[in-house]
Order: C-alpha cells, then sequence, then structure tokens
C-alpha cells in the first residue's frame, strides 16, 4: 500500500518523492498539486478524505499515517 | 509546445496529464480569464505561447451568461497574437432544477451552436468537444464536488486524462495531412458475401449483418461527400463488382467512385494503377480489406499505404471505421492548414469528366473547355519533361519510341529534325506539356518518328490540332511530303486510326503519307 502511495505521488509530480517530501519542495508540489494527488489518491485508492484532510496533511509522512488510519477504521469507502 | 490554459474554473491540473512536449507555462488566475485575453501585459501576451486550451465550464457560464465577450475577446487577442486555440463546447451538470423547463437544455444546445459556428469563422479556432468527452466518459464519472468546493476544480482524474488525449487528438488532426484516397475491398468489406458467386444474394440491407455493411456504406459516401476519393481494389469480374455495385440496397453506386480496378490482378499493382491514374502517391492512400493476406501485402509491398486492422467483431465495424479510421486518416481540419491547393487542382481533373458525362455534345463539351495550347518548335527548356514524355506515354503513342534526354536533345539541336512540344491548358488547369513530336527530315520527305499525347488530354481533339499545325510549319519549311508510322503495342490500339482520321493516306500496314 505505502509503495502505490509513493507510485502515485511519483506519476502526479513526474518527480521522486520520498517519505520525507513534503509540499514546496519542488516546484509540481505547490497547492494545485496538492490537490491533484488527492484526486488521484482518491481515484485510485478509493478512499475519501475530508475538505480538512486534504488542505492540511501536505507531507508524505503525514499522508502515509493518514491512509493506514484511514484503511483501520470505518470511514474506508469502497469503490 | 508552450500551452496557456483559460477558464472559468480551474482547471490547472491538466498540465499534470500532458506529457513533456505539451507545456503549460501559464494560466489564468482562477476567474481572470477574459482579463488574460484583452490586457496586453498578462502572462498570456508576455510567454511564447503557441497553444491556447480555453474550457468553459457550462454551469458557471450560464451564471455570467458572457459568451460574446467571450468570443471577441478571442478574436481580439487572436489579431495580435498568432497561436492555436482550442474552444471547448459546454456541458452542463446532468441535473437542473428546470428538467422540465428545458431553459438548462436550451441554454446548452445555443451555447454549442455558437461555440461551434464561431470556431468553424476563425481559421485558428479548433473546438474541443468536451461535451461529447462528458457524454461519452459519462458525467458522474467526470465531474467532482469535492474539489469543486475545496479548490474550484470541477473535473475528476479521469476527466483531465481523457482531456489531455483530447488535446493531443486535435493537435495531430491539424498537424497531419489527411489522407485523400480511400481504396475499398468489394467481398465482405462494403458488402457481406462474395458478388461472384452469391450475386444478387450478398448482403447489404436494413437487416442484421447487411445493416452493418449498409451503415458502412453511408458513412464512405459522406466521407466521399467531404471530398475524399473513392476507388475500388477488388479481385473480381468487372462486370460482377459494377452488379454488387447497382444492387437495390447499394448505396454506393458505380459513379461514386474515381477509379474502379476490378480484375485478377495483383492488389499491390492496382494501387500503383490507381496511384499513378489519379496522379496521386500512395501516402495519401488508405487501404481496406477484409482479407489479411491482401492487407498484410500491401502492408510489405508498400509501407506508405495505410492499412487499418479491421475488428474481429463485425458488430464494431462501423465504430471502428469512425473512431480508427475516418479520425485518424480523414481529419478534416488539416485542410484548412495544408493541401487544400493540391486538392483543389487535383478536383479538375474530376470536374472536367463529370463535365464529360453530362454534356453529350462531344463539341459542346470540348468548346466548354476553354482549351488553349500553345505549339513550340525546338524548345531546349523542356527536354527533360519531353524525353519523359517518351518514356512514360503507352496508350497514345504512335510509334513507342523511348528517347533519353541526349538522343531529345540531339533532335533538337539538328537541322535535319524538328521536336514540337505542346502545352495545354484549359479553365480548370494548366497541364503544362503533354504532348509532342518529333519530325525527320530528309530533302522534301517529313518522316514523324513520334507523335505522343499524354492520356489526360485526350478526346479532345487536340490531336488532330496538333498535327494539323506541325503539317503546315512543314510546308512552310519547304517539306512536300510527310510520312506517319503506326507500329501496334498492346496498348496503342486507341491510336490506331489516327493518322486515316486525320486525312493520311495509307501506304502499307504501318505507313501513312501525305502529300501536302
Amino acid at each position: 500500500m505505502v509503495d502505490n502511495v509513493f507510485n502515485i505521488a511519483n506519476r502526479v509530480f513526474k518527480h521522486e518523492v520520498n517519505e520525507n517530501s513534503k509540499i514546496n519542495d519542488f516546484e509540481q508540489w505547490d497547492s494545485l498539486g496538492q490537490l491533484t494527488l488527492f484526486m488521484e489518491l482518491e481515484d485510485e485508492l478509493g478512499i475519501q478524505f475530508t475538505h480538512e484532510e486534504i488542505i492540511e496533511t501536505s507531507t508524505m509522512k503525514g499522508i502515509i499515517s493518514l491512509i493506514k488510519n484511514k484503511k483501520n477504521t470505518s470511514s474506508y469507502v469502497q469503490k | 509546445m508552450n500551452i496557456y490554459t483559460l477558464s472559468n474554473t480551474n482547471v490547472d491540473s491538466i498540465k499534470y496529464y500532458f506529457s513533456q512536449d505539451l507545456r503549460v507555462v501559464g494560466s489564468c488566475t482562477y476567474g481572470n480569464y477574459l482579463i488574460d485575453l484583452v490586457d496586453e501585459s498578462s502572462d498570456l501576451y508576455r510567454n511564447n505561447i503557441d497553444l491556447v486550451v480555453l474550457l468553459i465550464d457550462g454551469d458557471e457560464l450560464k451564471i455570467t451568461n458572457d459568451l460574446q465577450e467571450i468570443f471577441s475577446s478571442v478574436s481580439n487577442f487572436l489579431v495580435k497574437r498568432k497561436c492555436l486555440f482550442l474552444f471547448s463546447t459546454i456541458s452542463l451538470r446532468p441535473y437542473y432544477v428546470d428538467t422540465f423547463l428545458n431553459i438548462s437544455n436550451e441554454f446548452e444546445f445555443n451555447a454549442n451552436y455558437q461555440i461551434i459556428k464561431f470556431c468553424k469563422e476563425n481559421k485558428s479556432v479548433f473546438s474541443l468537444d468536451i461535451h461529447k468527452l462528458i457524454a461519452r466518459l459519462g458525467s458522474d464519472k467526470c465531474l467532482d464536488d469535492k474539489f469543486w468546493y475545496i479548490g474550484r476544480i470541477k473535473y475528476k482524474p479521469l476527466f483531465f486524462k481523457e482531456l489531455a488525449k483530447e488535446v493531443y487528438g486535435v493537435l495531430h488532426a491539424i498537424n497531419t495531412v489527411p489522407k485523400k484516397v480511400l481504396v475499398l475491398d468489394l467481398d465482405n468489406t462494403i458488402w457481406g458475401g462474395i458478388v461472384g458467386e452469391d450475386g444478387d444474394n450478398i448482403q447489404i440491407s436494413n437487416e442484421g449483418i447487411g445493416k452493418i455493411y449498409s451503415e458502412f456504406q453511408k458513412s464512405i459516401k459522406y466521407l466521399n461527400e467531404t471530398g475524399v476519393l473513392l476507388s475500388i481494389n477488388s479481385k473480381n469480374n468487372y462486370e460482377d463488382a459494377v452488379s454488387g455495385l447497382s444492387h437495390k440496397n447499394s448505396i454506393l453506386s458505380k459513379s461514386d467512385f474515381v477509379l474502379i480496378k476490378a480484375n485478377w490482378n495483383n492488389k499491390v499493382k492496382n494501387i500503383l494503377e490507381i496511384s499513378d491514374e489519379l496522379m496521386l502517391g500512395i501516402d495519401s492512400f488508405v487501404f481496406i480489406d477484409d482479407n489479411p493476406v491482401e492487407r498484410e501485402m500491401v502492408r510489405i509491398s508498400l509501407p506508405e499505404v495505410a492499412v487499418p486492422e479491421p475488428p474481429k467483431d463485425l458488430n464494431l465495424y462501423n465504430q471502428w471505421f469512425v473512431s480508427h479510421v475516418v479520425s485518424r486518416y480523414f481529419s478534416r481540419v488539416s485542410l484548412t492548414k495544408g493541401d487544400l491547393y493540391k486538392t483543389e487542382q487535383y478536383k479538375a481533373n474530376f470536374k472536367r469528366d463529370s463535365l464529360k458525362s453530362e454534356i453529350f455534345d462531344v463539341d459542346l463539351f470540348i468548346e466548354s473547355l476553354d482549351i488553349e495550347i500553345n505549339i513550340s518548335i525546338d524548345d531546349i527548356n523542356n527536354v527533360e519533361r519531353l524525353s519523359q514524355l517518351t518514356q512514360k506515354t503507352n496508350q497514345f503513342n504512335l510509334t513507342t519510341h523511348r528517347y533519353n534526354i541526349n538522343e531529345v536533345m540531339k533532335f533538337i539541336t539538328s537541322k535535319h529534325s524538328y521536336v514540337y512540344s505542346l502545352d495545354y491548358k484549359d479553365k480548370f488547369k494548366n497541364e503544362g506539356v503533354v504532348g509532342m513530336a518529333i519530325v525527320k527530315i530528309v530533302e522534301k520527305i517529313a518522316t514523324i518518328d513520334v507523335f505522343l499525347l499524354s492520356c489526360r488530354i485526350l478526346n479532345r481533339k487536340i490531336e488532330y490540332s496538333f498535327l494539323e499545325e506541325i503539317c503546315k510549319h512543314l510546308l512552310s519549311a519547304n517539306v512536300d511530303t510527310i510520312i506517319g508510322n503506326y507500329h501496334p503495342t498492346k496498348k496503342n490500339h486507341i491510336a490506331n486510326f489516327f493518322y486515316s482520321d486525320a486525312g493520311f493516306m495509307q501506304d502499307s500496314e504501318k505507313t501513312f503519307i501525305k502529300e501536302v
């Protein structure tokens, strides 16, 4: 699952992403990149995020733990 | 290619879906798309933009209702900056408060109608049909609510992916010279069954399999009406082929085809002949045949010819034809960019032929062509073309003597021979040098060594005028006897009676004499 998240991020940004990457580290991950990444994550993983999660979770570490949490709780939405 | 995106919503995400070759170098800030178009200090003006993509969201447009302002801003922009412009159609969300009042529907139809009209009227503006795109993908799969509220992004990733493809598709269509000729097999290609065996029972109808072929023929007919030339390349007896085309349910008829090659020759040879006779390169040909062996043979021998692979499932035949063949090879946008002149020039030949079938009085027909011929004698400038004519002309060629450039040159410079070249022009087209003669003189006797005319201008009595002018010239050069020879070959029987028709007396099997 974690690998998949990195794959999605790499694909969207066309830029190598690691677990320490965060918003504004490179050109493609700006606020628009942030939204596009979450659109893709929702689409690919079948998970829904709230407004706050999308706006505030702007590090790879944060994103991964957020997704892990979601997978473990009832907020997981089957696509 | 540098791209600038304009929209009344946030579509900037599209940049994540283009490959390296399309670079989004700028986009309007939210809600500023009209300002960018008119403000000459905006990034749109300052950057070096090759392509502008304007994506209009219909629901927003319905609120601002400023389509006319958009049109005038775009026109204004394009006066000042030369670049390609993609203008989207609109698609409203399919849930309306006014569902049964049809107000939204009416708005959508009207807006799209005006957008399409605008694109047609402006040479560098092409439509980006997101209305069709969303219809194809389904609006529930394209539209997003959450990201709309978070960041004014209206579309899901799927839409952006497909939109990027659509942009590539339009660019491909703009940059590709369309094919000119569709070459078709007959049996199991434009009808079901084998006409030579099934006769009247070939499948072409409004029922079942027959309907598949009937729809296929309709699309082809429509393609023909938009300017694509049709030709047949089929292993069949000619009479059988024509009888299939006159089947009572056939949509296509014999006259829709500019050339019909229904014979037992190999299809590669037929294609080369079609190319020769139409004077169009095989790289402007698309060949459709149900037989994989024939397709392969053409692909291997003539790689320039496009040979699309039909679907295995016949039910997909018509969808395949439109989405894979027409859109790939016959996209019409490029006609505004490219080969229009050639196509027009080419069509002139066909206008002439169609005129011929309508007007039965041949003399009247010839007169209506406003033919002008011009004969020059011993003109060195034409030497290459003249040699080429002796090499290539088979039909109306009395002796079929072939001469290379040096040999023609010798005839031109010699005092004992004349080389005549014939220029032809009519109201449709200037054909250039299309006829020639070489006459050898020994004292007062002239022998016509070469007399030929390109087939393009046959049956217009030019051959007689040409000969008459040559005789006049020879008379003025103190010749009293003119000898013409006819050497029959497999291909020149059309010239069989030429000298006798022109008033020469037959002297032997091959020799005709005129005393002047």
